[in-house]
């Protein structure tokens, strides 16, 4: 369990977080926002990287945290460089072996215990960085994008690792990519500026936007009534249309909000 | 230490960490192996193998720095930090492996130290314990020093930036800024207020270390060391991952690191830094202080001491209170001298009033003193002599103890101590408190207790040994190349020196204890100082029977021969007697000196600011020894040494000595 009360980090006179609060239960919360919007400095602070200016933080539990960039020391081997987080984590030298290997295999290394880390790919690395995050079963996960740059399968693959703790533990993954955190979180939270602008389900984000998303032809751009967001150009049926966000009228037709759309309207506010 | 495997198996997997270490041991054992063979004394080789401290302090600086950065080049680091203690864990690991190979590589040079006793044939009981505090000191704390400076800077400071920190810290603690600023000026600002700070290896200087001292350890480097230690544990539990136990351990090495660097700054005279080059150091800052001093004129004492009772504490400088029992108890003052850099606290008489005194330099006026009783408390250190809880080299002609009289301790015209060979006879009862075995011409009567009667009191103590050789015994610094056997050659050149100038008197050296001097004291030494025979002991730098002797001779001129213009003769019969050869110089048959081209020694005003005229000066006193020998081998050296000796003995100087020199022919009948 997080919780997390009027968290403030300033650098400076730059308002990196301002006045967050959170409470985590158990259940997969996917924490998306802009670049900017202070995600990474959240969980910098959740995790004890960086000191917050003010508020305060309540974890139960043991944490395991994957950074936005993970490394480690390419000379160890991928089974060495999990005992040395292992040691460090201070995890009972008679089980780590076991739970090493347990590691590897639930993020598919187990065929790369004894290979140098300087030659696996980004993305075993990355998986590595998943699995020094897992080992000791901790209470709680924060993963800051844990999917960037992997390509589909392995995407797909850490999907299906996650979904494992759904109701077990706690974990917060931030990311950038709308579709990931709308396929595995229970939870969305939205982050701009600094703030946290809800905390809602997928339902309750499209709800947001419901009846306000229109696909407009191209042909009535000129005719958009003001205010209005544009969300795309997209491709509908071979005929290239807009897609726009807005609380008034517009031409074309009203069509079916998605989780995106419901970001953007909490994003924009009221357009 | 449970994350040391794993520590040292980040070490040996990088090319570059172990590359580097066996590189610096390698270096390390080639220099030594090379001193060892090459250097010719022991002194020599024990000082430059406990000079290696600074590329330990270099080297290991670079080594913490990169293997402390492998979480942040490898990107792990915010990994580590989001484990509780992980950052901790991993720095103390890592400093773990660092440590104790500083420990081996300080360790290596203290054995190939230790190998030079047998090499040079020297006891090694002698250096044993210093060679091992100099090892710590010297080489380990440096080492440890810079492995710590490094890995603190890699917790936060990007590679270039923490380059060239480190680069300009070790061009602050290395030996080439001192050689660079020799006096220590730089547009009149004291450089060594910096460089003092970062003498962390040994401190650069040929005064320094000798036979008797070996290496600097005095108390001020151990507290200098543990500041930097203390200051760098500060700003790495600083810079770490904070908790409230790290924050209160941090504000404890700030405070404990703030305490020693404020005992370091007020080291005082306790520093043999300070002998090195600088111009307010223990050895240049006495001629300096000399130069600006206007010397006031002597005054003999109308009254004599009875008795001494000196109360010596010597650690970290000497702490003394004198007790003198007074001849005349009546007089309205009494004229001492005493070293000018021994701070006077009081002066009291028998029953602890506190009496009235001026002080000007070396001389101190008493205004009366009661009980015919005078008790003097004062403390510091005496220049260039040693005096503290490492070695002590008080000579009697010294006056740390207070003088009869003002009497000048300087030769302001040849610039350098004036030694005192008439001085009066009084009982000394001494107690010296000091770690070291002390010895002095005084015998011992209880465990650091002197008692006896003498003229000039001298306390010698360090890394010394004692020698009885005939009817003398001999205190000599272990680890110079003394050679104590020549004492006996020394009636034999005596004769053959005083037949060639005509002296009568004897060298009565039987029974006298001789007390070798070490080197580093040798500076702006006057040619009597070089041995100076007195009633009851003998003090020498070298036992070279011709010097003694010669130093000796000497000194049975009087005082006015030293002085200008007819000191250029006194210097010119030292520099004939020193060589001979009888070197002729420029002169010859074709080419006899001229006395027109010596008139300058007569008129040259030191004060003049023209450089032509000081050359012409020098160029004349340098030829003028050339001038004397050019006579001796003319009209023969058994006639114009005697003249020469006889002219500088007079009272009143009937000629000038240039008109002397030059008329030697037209008299040499006489």
């Amino acid at each position: 369990m997080i919780e997390v009360t009027a968290l403030t980090k300033r650098y400076g006179k730059k308002t990196a977080l301002s006045g967050a609060g959170l409470s985590l239960g158990k259940g997969i919360y996917g924490l998306l926002g802009p670049n900017g919007a202070g995600k990474t400095t959240l969980l910098r602070c959740l995790v004890g990287v960086l000191r917050p200016t003010g508020g305060t933080i309540t974890i139960q539990g043991e944490t395991g945290y994957l950074p936005q960039k993970f490394g480690v020391m390419g000379s160890l081997t991928a089974y060495e460089a999990l005992d040395l987080f292992a040691e460090l984590k201070g995890l009972p030298r008679e089980a780590r072996r076991e739970e090493i290997l347990d590691s590897l295999a639930r993020v598919g290394l187990e065929d790369a215990e004894k290979r140098r880390v300087k030659a696996l790919s980004g993305g075993m690395v990355r998986r590595l960085g998943v699995a020094q995050a897992i080992l000791g079963d901790p209470e709680n996960l924060i993963l800051d994008e844990p999917t960037a740059g992997l390509d589909p399968e392995e995407r797909l693959r850490f999907k299906n690792l996650f979904a494992q703790f759904r109701g077990r533990r706690t974990v917060l993954i931030s990311t950038h990519i709308v579709e990931d955190v709308e396929s595995l979180c229970d939870h969305i939270i939205l982050m701009n500026g600094g703030r946290i602008l809800t905390v809602a389900t997928a339902d309750e984000l499209r709800s947001a936007a419901q009846g306000k998303v229109y696909s407009v032809p191209v042909s009535e751009r000129d005719n958009l009534q003001k205010p209005f967001f544009l969300l795309r150009d997209e491709l509908v049926e071979g005929q290239e249309r807009l897609r726009v966000l807005s609380d008034v009228e517009q031409p074309g037709q009203r069509i079916p909000a998605t989780v995106e759309d419901g970001y953007m309207r909490y994003l924009k506010g009221a357009v | 230490m449970k994350y040391y495997g794993t520590a040292w198996k980040l070490f040996l997997r990088y090319v570059r960490f172990w590359a580097i270490t066996i590189l610096l041991f390698l270096v390390t054992n080639l220099l030594c192996a090379r001193m060892f063979l090459l250097d010719f004394w022991l002194n020599d080789y024990l000082k430059n193998c406990d000079a290696l401290g600074f590329l330990g302090l270099t080297l290991f600086s670079f080594l913490g720095y990169e293997y402390l950065l492998l979480p942040e080049t490898a990107h792990c680091r915010e990994t580590i930090t989001a484990i509780p203690g992980g950052t901790w864990k991993l720095f103390l690991a890592q400093l773990a492996v660092l440590v104790p190979l500083a420990g081996l590589w300080s360790g290596n040079i203290l054995v190939w130290m230790l190998m030079g006793f047998p090499k040079f044939s020297t006891d090694l009981s002698s250096g044993l314990s210093l060679c091992c505090a100099g090892a710590v000191l010297d080489l380990f704390f440096p080492s440890l020093i810079g492995l710590l400076l490094g890995s603190i800077l890699a917790l936060r400071v990007r590679r270039s930036t923490a380059y060239c920190l480190l680069m300009i810290f070790s061009l602050l603690a290395g030996p080439v800024l001192p050689q660079i600023f020799k006096d220590g000026s730089l547009g009149g600002f004291s450089v060594y207020t910096i460089l003092d700070w970062f003498s962390l290896a040994t401190p650069y200087s040929s005064f320094l270390a000798d036979g008797m001292y070996l290496f600097p350890l005095e108390l001020c480097r151990w507290v200098l060391a543990g500041a930097w230690l203390m200051g760098l544990c500060a700003l790495g539990a600083f810079w770490l991952p904070k908790a409230k136990a790290t924050r209160r351990l941090a504000l404890l090495f700030a405070l404990l690191a703030a305490g020693l660097a404020v005992r370091f700054q007020l080291r005082g005279g306790d520093c043999v830094i300070r002998r090195d080059y600088r111009m307010d150091g223990a050895v240049m800052g006495e001629v300096r202080y000399r130069d600006s001093q206007e010397q006031p004129p002597e005054q003999a004492a109308d009254f004599t001491v009875k008795t001494y009772d000196l109360d010596l504490r010597i650690k970290s400088s000497l702490e003394a209170e004198a007790t003198l029992t007074l001849s005349q108890p009546d007089l309205n003052v009494y004229r001492f001298t005493l070293y000018h850099d021994l701070a006077l606290k009081k002066v009291t008489d028998g029953g602890g009033t506190p009496l009235e005194y001026q002080r000007e330099g070396d001389y101190i006026t008493v205004n009366g003193c009661g009980d015919g009783m005078l008790i003097f408390h004062y403390s510091g250190s005496v220049g260039k002599y040693f005096c503290n809880a490492q070695a002590i080299c008080l000579p009697g002609y010294v006056p740390y103890y207070p003088i009869p009289g003002h009497i000048s301790f300087w030769d302001a015209d040849a610039r350098c101590v004036a030694v005192r060979h008439d001085q009066m006879t009084a009982l000394f009862r001494v107690r010296v408190d000091s770690p070291l075995t002390v010895y002095s011409n005084l015998p011992q009567t209880d465990d650091g207790l002197f008692t006896g009667e003498t003229g000039a009191l001298t306390l010698y103590a360090g890394i010394v040994g004692t020698e009885l050789k005939g009817e003398n015994r001999i205190y000599y610094p272990i680890l110079d190349p003394v050679r104590v056997e020549n004492l006996a050659g020394l009636e034999p050149v005596w004769a053959a020196l005083a037949a060639r100038v005509g002296e009568t008197r004897p060298l009565e050296t039987a029974g006298k204890p001789v007390f070798v001097l070490p080197f580093t004291i040798q500076n702006y030494v006057s040619p009597q100082e070089n041995a100076v025979v007195l009633e009851d002991q003998i003090l020498l730098f070298q036992v070279e029977p011709d010097r003694i002797c010669r130093s000796y001779l000497l000194s049975l001129l009087p005082a006015q021969a030293q002085k200008e213009p007819v000191n250029s003769l006194y210097l010119a019969l030292e520099g004939y007697l020193s060589n001979p050869e009888g070197l002729l110089g420029p002169y010859s048959d074709e080419n006899p000196p001229k006395k027109e081209d010596f008139e300058i020694l007569l008129t040259y005003d030191p004060s003049s600011a023209d450089e032509n005229e000081f050359f012409a000066w020098s160029q004349a006193s340098d030829n003028f020894r050339y001038a004397l020998a050019y006579q001796a081998e003319k009209l023969g050296e058994q006639k114009v040494l005697p003249k020469v000796y006889a002219y500088l003995q007079e009272t009143e100087y009937s000629q000038d000595p240039v008109e002397f020199l030059f008329t030697l022919g037209e008299r040499s009948d006489d």
